[in-house]
């Protein structure tokens, strides 16, 4: 599944990267309640990565100024601006999400991963954005992958995949 | 199953604690001594005193002038920060070596102890300054026992991971079923070993479990939360993942709310962020 790419451009925490350039790769690390919005336009080879960290910018509105990407709600719109500044075109555009676990609570009271994913889905629902796919929950952390060249997406570990489970 | 003999003999063969850091950790639970006078008196080698300068100076601490000695950090930084440096600059030799069986590259669980004292330093931000530097310290030791134990998680992983994942328990109990010791358990005999004070004994043994603390659960609760800040947010993470329990007991004891967490969370992150030189420590060799 992995290609040798020239370029690999790292998506941080509270971040958004979006590129056409050819044989590119976009990879966020570490998502572990933080979650990953991953798109890609195969038209015109546009992919786009936002990792962010709590759900809604009115947590720390002054943060969100700062830094959009720190939120779902801010985050998201401006990850769909960057890839349209790019030539991407939404009706085209595929759209995973990827992290969202939690740490053990059985009281229930301390799930900032279930409040991202959730978020991440409504933001998304709200913008007529149909989610391809999602990679969410458990308690193992994810790294994630997209490439320019085919739209390929990784995440590993691969057996992630909704909840835990052995490969 | 591993031996408390086992475990001693091997805490036993590790390098001592630096002179400075014995000494400077008497001294901060010592009332009759001026923490600024043992500063101000202990012998620090050039290497440390050129680490630690360079954290004075670094973003992280964001300075208008250069700092070009320990006198004059004394003045401009403050005496407990100042000792946060030097215990840092310190203490990350032990961190330099990769822990396989954690699954955490070289210079990993530093990054994360450096995050988890962040996090239990702005946890302690209604105290007073020696508040703060405690859990700083408490904050980068508090999984000192991944060192030592490390060895026996590579044999035992599979066994452990599998109790994790069918019985949905944390992967520290899990090292307590396989092993009959947990990381906590052996950080705090090192601790012990070390002569180390009372609270930071007690903030290694129990900052996954702050029910069972005693003494000191403000700073274990700080522990205990500014650790998972750092694992929910993806900072310093080894395959146990986040196989790691929240217990409500240490916001009670905190004062805070979930809500509280998340807006802390945003700080620890930009913290975090301006602090690569202190994360950087454990990456460079250490200077002749």
């Amino acid at each position: 599944m992995t290609e040798n790419s020239e370029n690999e451009i790292e998506v941080g925490r509270g971040d958004i990267q979006a590129t056409n350039t050819p044989k590119s790769c976009l990879v966020s690390k570490d998502l572990a309640s933080g979650v990953a919005v991953v798109v890609y336009d195969p038209q015109v080879n546009v992919a786009g990565i936002l990792h962010f960290l709590l759900p809604r910018h009115a947590i720390n509105e002054e943060k969100a100024v700062q830094n959009p990407a720190l939120f779902a709600d801010t985050g998201i719109p401006q990850l769909f601006r960057r890839c349209y500044k790019l030539g991407a075109k939404k009706e085209r555009m595929s759209c995973y999400v990827v992290g969202g676990a939690d740490v053990l609570d059985s009281s229930g009271a301390f799930a900032p991963g279930l409040a991202n994913t959730e978020a991440a889905v409504d933001v998304l629902a709200q913008n007529d954005v149909q989610i391809t796919d999602m990679w969410i929950g458990g308690r193992n952390a994810r790294h994630t992958k997209v490439f320019t060249s085919a739209g390929q997406i990784e995440v590993l570990p691969e057996h992630a995949k909704y909840t835990d489970s052995e490969a | 199953m591993l031996t408390l003999d086992a475990l001693t003999q091997k805490i036993k063969d590790l390098p001592p604690l630096p002179d400075v850091v014995v000494k400077l950790l008497e001294a901060s639970r010592d009332p009759n001594v001026a923490l600024r006078d043992m500063v101000e008196l202990i012998r620090i080698e050039p290497a440390l005193t050129i680490k630690v300068l360079r954290l004075c100076n670094s973003s992280y601490y964001g300075l208008p002038r250069k700092i070009n000695s320990l006198q004059e950090a004394l003045v401009y930084i403050g005496t407990d920060t100042l000792v946060n440096f030097i215990l840092a600059g310190s203490l990350s030799a032990f961190y330099r070596q990769s822990q396989d069986g954690y699954g955490l590259a070289a210079g990993e669980l530093w990054r994360h102890s450096v995050g988890c004292a962040i996090a239990s330093q702005q946890l302690a931000a209604d105290g007073d300054e020696a508040d703060r530097a405690e859990a700083f310290t408490a904050g980068l030791l508090h999984d000192v026992g991944k060192i030592i134990l490390n060895s026996y998680i590579t044999a035992e992983f599979q066994e452990i991971r599998a109790i994790v994942m069918t019985q949905d328990v944390s992967f520290e109990q899990a090292e307590r079923d396989v092993l009959g010791f947990s990381h906590t358990d052996a950080g705090a005999e090192m601790a012990k070993f070390w002569n180390l004070p009372d609270s930071l004994v007690e903030a290694i043994a129990f900052h996954q479990d702050p029910v069972r603390s005693t003494e000191h659960k403000r700073l274990v609760s700080q522990v205990h939360l500014g650790n998972l800040v750092c694992v929910s947010f993806g900072i310093g993470l080894g395959n146990d993942g986040l196989a790691y329990s929240f217990h409500p007991v240490a916001m009670n004891e905190i004062g805070l709310e979930v809500p509280d967490l998340y807006r802390l969370s945003l700080d620890v992150h930009e913290e975090f962020n301006k602090a690569q030189e202190l994360v950087g420590l454990a990456a460079k060799a250490v200077a002749a």
